[in-house]
């Protein structure tokens, strides 16, 4: 037996990719370890469907080296990679039966058809879709064609598993519930799964690991955590969660701001820059009595109550506009043009490192 | 209640805006048929059915017009089918640009291209000529007036009613689902036999109906390019009323041509619905 421990389950190495002039892919490289869930965050246009249809093996990189498990596969078919994938629309055939929809991937494997209906049929019951196997794809709803399209991709017992924006054609509540399913189902499976999407929320609700990717390469790859908490740079800071970003100079007490705001912060910094999440910053009548915060007088510029949370515009005195979010309270809503005080501890000021690309050219 | 009466009004108006057509249609050319039809059951010219049945001349006219008609349906799909997949996977320009190109023939005359190919297929025309230059023949063949250049220009004229409905039902079919099948380990050939063609299969046989019933009317091209040598029944039929001047005969023949055709339309329809049965609008997946 090989030792898979250290082998990854799908390795990248220096892809690259470009159609006609365009680099839709430079230097991507990615490592997914057997059994994670990496999801790969990026609004349209940043090269992450290319990325996807790559890993598939609809589409073979100008340069650079793709492995599945140690084997190199980076000319393979995609037929030969063993990858299920579910489809943003999910691609079931019309013209076959639910139940011949999912034997599709076994008959193509020269399973027996008595052998492919009992696998089909057991991967039906996973999604619990056993009873519609009679049905054709039009019959059925929009999240049980996409319990389908699961049971397709997983049948075969396919060494990763591939997910195209599955969830945005759903509507709100189902799109949660299949989030939970899938992810069920792949964590009992242990499959390695990689996820497309352009939902931030999606991308934390649901991932080991994200790979923020914009502009033909990854700007950064960390856990839920770490993307949110400690953005490398100021497009991944912008593209995941609502963000209040600080530029100025920095001093020996922390950030001064152009107009005059200073930000002190726990962890000194030269980058001259400061995230600040809008959740982490007090709202109050009266000043914070706790001394290591940074302390602001505000007024406020306008008010969003969406249920759970109040969203606050906040013009600072002689300063910025902030946006702060807060569990929202009946008993004490801020009115606008109210006067408040505003308080942020030093640790919820972050640095964002300075890169080049967010370098003005 | 309310929706039933809907139905019924919006039944009874789409009835009213296609009535000025049936009406054309059923006076000049419904009834000028039933009148042919009626004209050879009189008297003694019903004895012209028996006396088509029974002249092995006359059915081997019909079995040859039916066997030109196969040949050219069956040329037609085989280059109308994968020329149908390529135009679908076209660029939008690249499609207007063939599609436009499938169609010129449609709209020049059926005489001016059979002309055409009566200038092609001659003794001193390019085809002769070229493979005189490239030394595979010594002397001239003879190409027109044969069975080859009636099937030649049939094929050439209906390849635009194969490739049109073929053309439509193929480029319906959602491009991911041929990902999926090769994702899922489907090889070219599996992906063609057990994606493209079911789903395409009503267009190919509306295709091949459409062919198969035009061929075996076909005139002007067995009439120009067949130099007498290649009897179809369309000739017969205009031999019998234009030479003969018996348009009872011309009648009992075209009644059978008739019929042969409606069969012909029938089956296909019959073999439409037995392989697409059970689904629900297949194409628009």
């Amino acid at each position: 037996m090989p030792d898979l421990r250290n082998t990854s389950a799908l390795k990248l190495e220096n892809i690259r990719k470009a159609f006609g002039p365009v680099d839709a892919l430079s230097s991507i490289n990615l490592e997914v370890s057997a059994g994670e869930f990496l999801t790969i965050l990026g609004p349209s246009g940043s090269g992450k469907t290319t990325l996807l249809r790559l890993i598939a093996g609809f589409v073979t990189p100008d340069s650079g080296r793709l492995a599945i498990f140690g084997k190199d596969m980076t000319m393979a078919s995609a037929g030969k990679r063993e990858i299920g994938m579910v489809f943003q629309h999910y691609a079931l055939f019309p013209h076959l039966t639910v139940l011949e929809n999912v034997m599709f991937p076994l008959e193509m494997r020269k399973h027996s058809r008595r052998e492919a209906a009992d696998k089909a049929s057991e991967a039906l019951a996973a999604v619990r879709l056993d009873a519609f196997g009679d049905r054709y794809p039009k019959q059925l709803s929009g999240g049980q064609q996409q319990r389908v399209a699961l049971a397709r991709a997983v049948v075969f017992e396919p060494k990763l598993l591939l997910l195209d924006e599955p969830f945005s054609a759903l509507d709100r509540r189902l799109r949660e519930s299949m989030q939970r399913e899938v992810k069920q189902l792949q964590a009992s499976l242990n499959l390695t799964t990689i996820f497309i999407t352009h939902d931030q929320e999606e991308a934390l609700v649901m991932s080991d690991r994200i790979a923020i990717i914009d502009r033909g390469t990854i700007q950064q790859l960390g856990t839920p955590n770490e993307i949110y908490y400690h953005p490398q740079s100021i497009t991944v800071a912008q593209f995941i969660g609502e963000s209040n970003i600080f530029e100025g100079t920095e001093t020996p007490h922390g950030l001064r701001t152009p107009s005059g705001m200073l930000l002190r912060r726990a962890v000194p910094s030269t980058s001259g820059r400061v995230l600040v999440r809008p959740e982490a910053i007090r709202i109050s009548r009266e000043p914070d009595a706790n001394r290591a915060t940074n302390q602001f007088k505000g007024r406020i510029a306008n008010r969003t109550f969406i249920g759970g949370f109040t969203i606050y515009q906040v013009d600072v005195h002689g300063g910025d506009a902030l946006t702060v979010r807060c569990l929202a309270d009946e008993e004490t809503m801020f009115e606008a043009s109210q006067e408040v005080h505003l308080s942020i501890r030093e640790a919820d000021c972050r640095p964002v490192p300075l890169d080049a690309k967010d370098a003005p050219a | 209640m309310n929706a039933r009466f809907q139905a019924i009004k919006a039944r009874t108006s789409s009835l009213a805006l296609v009535s000025p057509a049936l009406v054309l249609l059923g006076l000049l050319f419904f009834y000028p048929i039933l009148l042919l039809f009626f004209t050879t059951l009189e008297g003694e010219n019903i004895g012209n059915y028996a006396q088509v049945v029974n002249s092995g001349a006359s059915m081997q006219v019909f079995l040859n017009t039916l066997r030109i008609a196969v040949i050219v349906t069956v040329v037609d799909l085989v280059l109308a089918y994968p020329l149908a997949i390529y135009i679908s996977r076209l660029s939008p320009t690249g499609k207007a640009i063939a599609l436009f190109l499938v169609l010129i023939p449609l709209w020049t005359s059926q005489l001016v291209r059979t002309y055409a190919w009566m200038v092609l297929l001659g003794r001193q025309g390019p085809i002769n000529n070229t493979l005189i230059w490239l030394g595979v023949i010594d002397a001239p063949i003879r190409l027109a007036n044969s069975e080859f250049a009636v099937v030649a220009g049939m094929t050439h004229i209906m390849l635009p009613y194969m490739l049109l409905p073929i053309y439509n039902s193929v480029s319906k079919i959602d491009n991911s689902l041929f990902d999926a099948a090769r994702g899922l380990g489907a090889g070219a050939f599996s992906t063609f036999t057990r994606v493209l063609m079911p789903l395409s299969i009503q267009g190919v046989l509306a295709g091949v109906s459409l062919v198969l019933v035009l061929s075996l009317g076909v005139f002007i091209m067995p009439a120009l390019l067949g130099g007498g040598r290649v009897p179809v029944i369309a000739l017969l039929i205009e031999q019998q009323a234009g030479s003969f001047l018996n348009w009872a005969m011309a009648g009992t023949l075209s009644a059978i041509l008739m019929v042969i055709v409606i069969i012909t339309f029938l089956v296909i329809k019959f073999a439409t619905r037995m392989l697409v049965r059970g689904r629900i609008d297949v194409a628009s997946a």
